[in-house]
Order: C-alpha cells, then sequence, then structure tokens
C-alpha cells in the first residue's frame, strides 16, 4: 500500500522516531507557559493559552514510557477535529511529503497500527484515534492513582 | 448537471416542510375542517415533490406524488381527513425523512416505498362522505380536475400556482446564515472581552486616566456588540417544542391514554447552543409523563377526572432566566414511595432517606438506577432517563425542580440561562490554583469565624440562618493539598450540590469577573464537574467549575 499524497510529520521521542498524519497536525510550537489542571494524571504538563483557546498538553513521553514529565521539547498542537489536545514531544525532524509513493505496512504496537518506511528505516505512525480514546477513558474514569498535575515544572 | 451543490439547501428546505407538515396534519386532526392547513398540506407535498425530482430523487419524489394526490382528494372533498389520513400521512412523512437523512449523509435516498404508495394510492374511507352534488366534480369547469392525477402537475390552477410561486425561501426582511458564522462571530465578540479585561488590567497598572476613560469606552462598545451577537445566536425555542405534538400523539396511542397537550411561549427565544440540547431532556419529560403520570381514560373516569390528560409545556421569561415547565393532571408521585423504592434498590440509606424533604424526595428519581416502573416499557421506565436528564440540564448551566401531589399530578421545571457562552464568574483561589464558578450557582459567599465551626464526628458545619450546613473543602474536590487556614476566618462560598447546600472551603476570594466560557473538546469534555475553560485578563487559563457535577 502506498501513501500517495499524503504528508507525515516525523518526531523524535526519547531518542525513537515516530511519525502522524501532517493533517492531524495543527501547529508545532516551543513549550509556552502552562497553568495547572485539576485532577488530571501527571501525564499532563498543564494547560496552555493556544489563540484564545484552552488546550491541555499531554507530555508524550511521560504517557508511553511513565517519564516525568518535562517542559523542554516541542509541543505539537493537534487538529481541532480530534479534539482539544497537544503533545510534548522532544523534537520535530521533518515533514515528508509523499510524492513518489511511500511504503506503508502493517505493524503491531502500542497506538500504531502503521508504519511508514522511510531512508530503509521502519517508522511508527502514530494512530491518533486510539490515543485520543484511551486518554478519554482515562479522564472519564477520574484516574485517581496519580497525583493531580499541578501545571509546575 | 451536477446537483450536489444544491444538496445541502435541499436538505434543509425539505427538513423544514416536513417538519411543517407533522404540525399541520396534527392540528388538522383536531380540527380537520381547517382550510388553511388543508391547502398548506398540499402545498408542502407538492413542493417536496418538485424538489426532489428536480434533485433526481425519484422515490422521494414518487412517495410527495402520492401524498398530494391524498391531500388533493381531501381539498376537493371526496375524502374527510380522518385519523386513518392522518396516520398514512406521518407514515408518508417518516419515510420521507428516512430517506432524506440518507440523502444527507451522502446516499441516495433509496428505500422501499411499494408498499406505502399503494397504501396512499388505494386510501378508502369506512364510509365514503356523500359528495357535495352528484357530477358536481367533473362539473367544476376547470379542465384540470378532470384530468388524472398523474397529469395534474401539468395543469395546476392559475392560483395554487401563485400561492406556490409566493412560497420563496428568503423574503428581505431575513436571511439564511450558516452556524459556522455565528460561532465565528461569538467566538471573535470572547476574544474582544478578553482582550478588553487585558487592556483594563494594563491600563489600570500605567495608572494612565486617560487610557482608562478611553478603554471604558471600548468596553460600552464591546458589550454592545456582545448583545447583538448573541440575539444573532438566538433561536426561538418553538425549533424543538413544535416536534412534540407529533410525538405525544404517537406515544399516546402507543400507551392507550388519551392526551391534551397544551403548549405556551414557545416563541421565547434562547441561545441555539442551549435549545439544541432541551430537545433529549424534555422529549423524556414527556415520554415520563405519558407513559407513567397519565392514567388510563378508564381509570380517570373512575377517579372523576375527564378521560383525557392534560400536559402542559409552559415557557416564561424571569429576568435573565426561563422557566420551561412540563406539568401533568395524572397520578403524581408519592414520596413515601420513591423513599421506599430508593432504600431497596441500596441507593438510600434508611436514616438518610427519613431526613430527606419532600422536594429532595422528588429528586431521588434522577438517581441512577432509580425507577418505580414495575416493567420496563419501550417508551421509558429504564431508570436512566432522569438522571440523563438533570445531568443534561445542568451541562448547560440549569436546574431542575420536581413538585407533585399525589392523586393530582406532576409539575417539572427546568430553569435555563438565556446565554452559555458569555457568563460572570466568582474567583477564587485554592493552593496554587485559581478557579471559577458561574455566579448564578452561588447562592453567597461566607467568612466564617473559625470558632463558630461546628465539629460532628467527621463532619464539620456552620450555621447560616437556622440551619447546619456541612463545609467540603474544594481543594479536596479538586485532589489539591490542603493549605493551612491563615487568619481568623475561614472563606467558603454556599452553593447547591446534588440537592444539598453546602460551603465549599476555598482560601480567599479573588474577585468577580465576565468571562468567556470555553467548553473543551477531548479528552477534557469527559471531565465531570466543568463547565470549561476561561481566559482571565492576564492570560492565566482557569477552570469554571460546576458545583452540582463536582463529585
Amino acid at each position: 500500500m502506498s501513501g500517495r499524497g499524503r504528508r507525515f510529520l516525523i518526531f523524535t521521542l526519547r531518542g525513537e522516531r515516530y511519525a502522524m498524519n501532517a493533517g492531524d497536525l495543527s501547529e508545532v510550537m516551543e513549550p509556552p507557559p502552562t497553568f495547572p489542571i485539576p485532577k488530571a494524571p501527571k501525564t499532563y504538563l498543564g494547560i496552555m493559552n493556544f489563540h484564545g483557546a484552552p488546550i491541555p498538553i499531554l507530555d508524550l513521553a511521560a504517557f508511553l514510557h511513565g517519564d516525568p514529565p518535562k517542559s523542554s521539547g516541542r509541543i505539537l498542537i493537534l487538529d481541532h477535529k480530534l479534539g482539544s489536545l497537544a503533545l510534548r514531544i522532544d523534537t520535530v525532524e521533518r515533514i515528508v511529503s509523499d510524492i513518489r509513493g511511500l511504503q506503508i505496512q502493517e505493524e503491531e504496537g502500542p497506538y500504531v497500527r502503521q508504519a511508514i518506511l522511510f531512508n530503509n528505516e521502519k517508522i511508527p505512525l502514530f494512530a491518533m484515534d486510539i490515543l485520543m480514546t484511551e486518554l478519554e477513558n482515562e479522564v472519564r474514569s477520574g484516574n485517581r492513582k496519580n497525583n493531580t498535575c499541578d501545571g509546575k515544572r | 448537471m451536477d446537483m450536489s451543490p444544491y444538496k445541502d439547501l435541499f436538505v434543509s428546505e425539505a427538513r423544514e416542510h416536513l417538519q411543517g407538515m407533522n404540525e399541520a396534519i396534527v392540528a388538522l386532526e383536531e380540527a380537520p375542517d381547517d382550510r388553511e392547513h388543508i391547502d398548506f398540506l398540499f402545498r408542502m407535498a407538492h413542493s417536496i415533490k418538485g424538489m426532489a425530482a428536480s434533485m433526481g430523487y425519484d422515490e422521494m419524489a414518487e412517495v410527495s406524488h402520492k401524498m398530494e394526490d391524498l391531500m388533493d382528494r381531501v381539498r376537493k372533498g371526496t375524502i374527510e381527513f380522518v385519523s386513518a389520513v392522518a396516520d398514512l400521512l406521518l407514515e408518508g412523512s417518516d419515510l420521507l425523512s428516512v430517506m432524506l437523512n440518507d440523502v444527507d449523509a451522502g446516499g441516495n435516498g433509496h428505500q422501499d416505498i411499494l408498499d406505502l404508495s399503494q397504501r396512499l394510492t388505494g386510501y378508502t374511507p369506512f364510509q365514503e362522505p356523500e359528495p357535495p352534488r352528484q357530477g358536481a366534480g367533473q362539473a367544476l369547469g376547470t379542465p384540470d380536475t378532470a384530468t388524472t392525477n398523474r397529469s395534474a402537475e401539468q395543469a395546476l390552477p392559475k392560483k395554487l400556482e401563485q400561492e406556490i410561486a409566493r412560497e420563496k425561501p428568503d423574503s428581505p426582511q431575513n436571511v439564511r446564515v450558516k452556524t459556522e458564522i455565528l460561532d465565528a462571530l461569538v467566538n471573535i465578540t470572547g476574544e474582544l472581552i478578553t482582550h478588553k479585561n487585558r487592556m483594563i488590567t494594563l491600563a489600570n497598572e500605567m495608572k494612565a486616566p486617560a487610557l482608562t476613560e478611553a478603554i471604558s469606552d471600548l468596553s460600552h462598545l464591546v458589550r454592545e456588540l456582545q448583545n447583538e451577537v448573541l440575539k444573532v445566536r438566538l433561536m426561538p425555542l418553538s425549533t424543538v417544542v413544535d416536534r412534540l405534538p407529533r410525538i405525544v400523539r404517537d406515544l399516546a396511542k402507543k400507551s392507550g391514554k388519551e392526551v391534551l397537550l397544551q403548549i405556551s411561549g414557545k416563541e421565547i427565544e434562547m441561545d441555539r447552543g442551549i435549545v439544541e440540547e432541551l430537545s433529549d431532556p424534555l422529549l423524556h419529560i414527556l415520554r415520563n409523563a405519558v407513559d407513567h403520570g397519565l392514567e388510563l381514560p378508564a381509570e380517570r373516569r373512575a377517579m372523576g377526572k375527564k378521560p383525557a390528560g392534560t400536559i402542559s409545556v409552559a415557557v416564561q421569561r424571569e429576568n435573565d432566566r426561563v422557566l420551561i415547565t412540563i406539568s401533568d393532571d395524572g397520578k403524581g408521585m408519592d414520596t413515601r414511595r420513591l423513599k421506599a423504592a430508593a432504600t431497596e434498590k441500596g441507593l438510600l440509606r434508611q436514616e438518610d432517606a427519613a431526613l430527606l424533604s419532600p422536594q429532595q424526595a422528588l429528586m431521588l428519581i434522577c438517581l441512577p438506577g432509580f425507577s418505580t416502573a414495575t416493567e420496563i416499557t419501550d417508551v421509558s421506565g429504564r431508570g436512566v432517563g432522569m438522571d440523563a436528564v438533570r445531568t443534561a440540564v445542568q451541562a448547560i448551566g440549569g436546574n431542575l425542580a420536581i413538585d407533585s401531589s399525589p392523586g393530582k399530578g406532576s409539575c417539572f421545571t427546568l430553569s435555563l440561562p438565556l446565554t452559555i457562552s458569555i457568563i460572570q464568574i466568582l474567583l477564587v483561589a485554592c493552593s496554587s490554583m485559581i478557579v471559577g464558578l458561574p455566579v448564578t450557582k452561588v447562592l453567597r459567599t461566607v467568612e466564617i469565624r473559625k470558632d463558630s465551626v461546628i465539629s460532628r464526628g467527621k463532619g464539620k458545619f456552620f450555621r447560616l440562618a437556622d440551619e447546619e450546613i456541612p463545609l467540603v473543602s474544594l481543594h479536596r474536590l479538586l485532589d489539591l493539598p490542603l493549605s493551612p487556614l491563615k487568619g481568623e476566618s475561614i472563606p467558603a462560598v454556599v452553593v447547591e450540590m446534588k440537592e444539598r447546600t453546602v460551603g465549599l472551603v476555598v482560601d480567599r476570594f479573588v474577585g468577580q469577573q465576565d468571562v468567556f466560557v470555553k467548553p473543551f473538546g477531548s479528552p477534557l469534555n469527559r471531565m465531570k464537574g466543568f463547565f470549561g475553560g476561561a481566559i482571565l485578563g492576564d492570560g492565566q487559563v482557569i477552570f469554571i467549575i460546576d458545583p452540582g457535577n463536582l463529585l
């Protein structure tokens, strides 16, 4: 299956490469000031003011690997059709524009259904819908095992 | 010719026509000789037929054609508009609605129409009414009435054509505007308010009186703009309420009850965001009224009541709120039975049940898992409904109150704000967090002297008027670390939480402000107990608490 005509963002997290659909991305920015979120798990950095909209920032490394959240790196603001969420990642490498047809193959992994073959490397493609559902469930069940995110890093 | 750009317009206009038809059909059942409604129904069927045909939706055109033919027979007096005719037309309207939804979703509107078409064409009443004068039908003079129904389309009386032509969608006084544009206007106005607040903060810091004055003038203008924009978002409740007669009619038939539905005040306008959320709660309360509230006609007669039960839906403005009252003259609710059912189901302890006031006991029906219906009908009685109704009402910033008299009837009152987006909030500090409470949810603020706090076991209370109000720490509710209480007095905000009055203890009061509430998208929209977020004048993001839903 080819990824003809699609664009992908390739970013790094903990030294590993990941990809996401560029269409799921609204903006990339440096970490902004954040404010506390009541009752939210510690995997959230806090909530930010994004052009007048309150958007929570999830530290992806904290969420996937349990690392303590940090405020360096880059913030990916997700497209509003997915919801109101931003992700903290380490670095943004490039946007791959697929003209000649990228190879996309099936791949199993947490929050991953496919992988992109780029520069002879298999890069897992994040399935944002799975992530969003998981986050919603977490919020709905009022995950009290983690302490409240206090917005201070 | 590619008709797809016109699809949205077709769907929206056809939906309006169908809604109008439903209302007219139900009205005609009550008053079968109403000439206006008869002509209106005929025109609506004719319009839909024409629109569907030009869009290429042949099945829709066919069904509306048959409906138009049936109405033509009514128009000419060959048949009476009886219940059976209403049923057929409503069936047709429902089928058209299904096809329309399919078209809206990108389909082609195909449905099996053969059976209904045949029934529409083949309808004969039990007794044919005497035709006005034998042969008068043929001798009416105009050539078109002598032709068959199939060619009626080509030869409509000129007067009817003119009437149809007059039905242009938009006169110069009204404009159709896409809802996205309205929402954008509200957003921009909200931003203006946020920035206005920011400028006020800055001007105060700079201590420049001329600047402060200029900003004050700007404030007035922004407020005026806000009022006008919010008016644009206003929608009359009739958009929701007009569907009710048809639904109540169907419910009544299904349950064997006779219902007289009275509606008043439906022209009152509210923010479209609120109106859209009212449909489900109103429907559920009505279902309950028909299903559980009203008795069967025989039962009612035995009690000396009229066999037809009355349900009234009344809408009133009261200051900046709208009250919607749904009342019935049915059997009412017995608070003792409610308390017993709740304790039986383990939803309430016996000793707590004894302490409930009548109003609080009535609200037991809103507990999740509560239902005194001995059988679950397919109409209602599942025990999910009233819980969802209360949550939905509170989510739009409203309150639900219930009153009831056994044997006499029940009354449900929804008290709703006019607008949701821009509200006044009370800002309070809790540890490192500042949160907002809508002023409409705050009963009052108090400063309680430390030595007047009453301890009973694990609970702390304070005295307000003649009542002892429990104190609840807002820190605990928000999972925040408790801060040591400084000073002699304890600041608390008195609110209603799940039918109890409580005092929410905070660190300090910060102030009051108008803010533009932004509801959260996924995933924070799943958080219970918050209306959304807001941006303060200094750029801070705060959460707006919904005390009714914060556990």
